[in-house]
């Protein structure tokens, strides 16, 4: 096999059928991660377009070995554990900052527009709207996530039509994943209170306190992961 | 032993180096530049790159942008503020490495006298 001892000139473009070839290639590692699979896709465009149009089947198994399925396999489940990770990081690093000097008038004032509300409240179906905002909210966040996902991976699917169906946004799935959390948290801690406490409604005298605690706790869940999509939509695939 | 077992180590400080110098770079335009800055000695690998690239990014010490290129997206990297500080601290680590080296394999060199 040729290697380094192939002569190299201008970039040229890659033909119709050389561009196939590649496809067929990247789409037999069976890579969801459309990050991932343009990763890949670049890399080996870069590189074929290097060498001549008779060195190219050469090159194009020299990057087979190293583009194994396993590498790229590799590559996308550390991918998505670093993005775990990262939102994680994120968010946390933008709530601790609503109570730094610069941003506290802001958090305090959004604090004192959800006393006044949960003060003025007199019926257990208000405590309940008050808690379903923050949720109806992340719920309308999620499906503009989702939106915007099927908006910025058509590149990638329009590449490999072959496997649309498996190509998503690991970033965008993370943090769809983020913002459903405290919805199923608080649904397992309804059913489990239900199960084993027999709890099946809470009790009127503790429903502003519980009300007004998930509330806050939701809105700065729900601001701070909004803040982390606006940082993380300029510089990646969601 | 190959050139690329004895980089391992110090791969995340030539591609924080190196996007240092070059403000933002793709993982293809990366493996090229150390290839040409060595004339050819040295070649990262694909297998050791974009584990390393991913890990930064992951640290916080690199950022992306997506740009379209033809019909393709291509990911730029460039280094976060966290990630300028960084490459000091790792040209510093790696250059008192090399002099330790060199104190082991030639006993009689000692910089501070020559």
């Amino acid at each position: 096999m040729k290697t380094s001892k192939v002569v190299r000139r201008e970039m040229r473009n890659l033909t119709a059928i050389e561009l196939q070839s590649i496809k067929s290639a990247i789409v037999r590692k069976e890579i969801s991660s459309a990050e991932i699979l343009m990763e890949v896709y670049d890399h080996y465009v870069s590189h074929l377009q290097e060498f001549k149009e008779v060195d190219f089947d050469d090159q194009l198994a020299e990057l087979e070995e190293k583009f194994t399925y396993g590498y790229c396999h590799s590559l996308q489940a550390n991918l998505q554990k670093n993005l775990r990770k990262d939102i994680s990081k994120s968010q946390w690093l933008i709530i601790k900052n609503y109570f730094c000097f610069s941003k506290l008038i802001y958090s305090l004032g959004l604090l004192l527009i959800l006393f006044t509300v949960s003060m003025n409240l007199r019926s257990e179906d208000q405590y309940f709207l008050m808690m379903y905002v923050p949720i109806i909210l992340l719920a309308v966040f999620s499906i503009f996530v989702l939106f915007n996902w099927r908006k910025r991976t058509r590149i990638a699917k329009s590449v490999f039509a072959e496997q649309k169906d498996i190509i998503k946004s690991y970033l965008s799935e993370a943090l769809v994943l983020r913002i459903t959390l405290p919805v199923l948290i608080l649904n397992g801690l309804l059913q489990m209170s239900k199960i084993f406490l027999n709890i099946h409604e809470i009790p009127f005298a503790f429903l502003p306190q519980i009300s007004l605690v998930l509330t806050i706790g939701l809105m700065f869940y729900g601001i701070s992961l909004f803040e982390v999509w606006k940082i993380k939509s300029k510089t990646s695939l969601i | 032993m190959s050139n690329n077992n004895l980089i391992k180590g110090s791969l995340q400080t030539i591609i924080l180096k190196l996007l240092e110098e070059n403000d933002r770079m793709y993982g293809y335009e990366i493996t090229q530049k150390v290839k040409e800055l060595t004339a050819g000695e040295i070649k990262i690998t694909e297998g050791a790159l974009y584990p390393a690239l991913h890990k930064l990014e992951a640290d916080g010490l690199l950022t992306t942008e997506i740009e379209q290129v033809d019909n393709r997206v291509r990911k730029y990297y460039s280094l976060t503020k966290d990630g300028q500080k960084e490459v000091d601290n790792k040209m510093a680590e790696l250059q008192g490495f090399v002099e330790n080296l060199q104190r082991i394999l030639n006993p009689t060199w000692n910089p501070g006298l020559t």
